[in-house]
């Protein structure tokens, strides 16, 4: 809750802050989150230091760990590392709980597991999901989540597999971006 | 050595990142100044955000290289607060 309205604060640069709201409902055992900014919406953050095509891909690039919009930089800066979105996912998605992210014409969303093998994945786009790139524009961000409370994993399978997935994916782009000499 | 007592600061749950900020300009970075040795005491902390400790520790890496793990040690972490720590060590030497 806390990573989400700080990502608020600091990414959507909204004149109004934002909506939070969250219910906790007894019969499912679960705490339902959503949050909505008027800012200037997940492209334009992004594209402050990527060149996402259009709203979705800049979502894809939102939920990557270590991609922020404050810099290229790998490790990101003192004050972001460009992981607190991919932690949210994370969090939903081992727990297979429901995960949504809205923002421009795109919207993304985590569809429940069906293996039992618990993995996370970098690239959101590897996760059961579904997206659409085509909806009625919204000028800012809104995120749902889920949280089942009966049904959370332990914390520290959910560390270990964070921990693995970022250092996978920072040793992937390392790897993107090493250059051999070309020899003509 | 400097002891900095986190749950004065930050309270039961660390997540605040411009206290750890202002933890990092203001202590931790005048005591490696000055070649001092650092214990980061998390006691009575219950947890802390991968923001927060970005914000306490990550520049000081970049800063002064991995080295600095050697000046920092990091007291009564309970298992929570250790995994996110080494998530935040591990992938800032993994960028190097």
């Amino acid at each position: 809750m806390s990573e989400l309205i700080r990502n608020v604060l600091e990414h959507s640069l909204s004149p109004h802050g934002a909506i939070v709201s969250a219910q906790y409902y007894k019969k499912s055992n679960t705490i339902r989150i959503g949050i909505a900014d008027t800012g200037i919406g997940i492209w334009k953050s992004i594209n402050q230091s990527y060149a996402p095509k259009n709203d979705l891909e800049a979502i894809q690039l939102a939920l990557t760990p270590g991609i922020t919009g404050t810099t290229r930089r790998e490790g990101g800066t003192e004050q972001n590392a460009g992981a607190g979105l991919f932690f949210i996912k994370s969090i939903a998605s081992v727990n297979s709980d429901f995960f949504v992210i809205y923002s421009g014409k795109a919207m993304y969303k985590l569809l429940k597991r069906k293996s039992k093998k618990i993995a996370l994945h970098a690239d959101p786009f590897e996760d059961r999901h579904s997206k659409k790139n085509d909806l009625p524009g919204w000028e800012g961000t809104v995120v749902g989540i889920d949280l089942s409370l009966d049904k959370t994993q332990e914390f520290s399978l959910l560390l270990r597999l964070l921990n693995e997935t970022l250092r996978k994916a920072i040793k992937e782009r390392k790897k993107a971006r090493y250059k051999k000499p070309q020899f003509i | 050595m400097i002891h900095i007592k986190l749950s004065k600061l930050v309270g039961l749950f660390a997540e605040n990142k411009d206290i750890a900020a202002d933890i990092r300009l203001n202590k931790l970075i005048p005591a490696l100044e000055k070649k001092e040795s650092i214990i980061l005491d998390f006691e009575k902390i219950e947890g802390a955000t991968q923001s927060f400790i970005h914000a306490l520790i990550s520049d000081l890496m970049r800063k002064y290289g991995n080295e600095v793990l050697d000046k920092i040690q990091f007291k009564s972490c309970n298992d929570t607060v250790k995994g996110i720590i080494a998530i935040v060590v591990d992938y800032m030497q993994e960028r190097d």
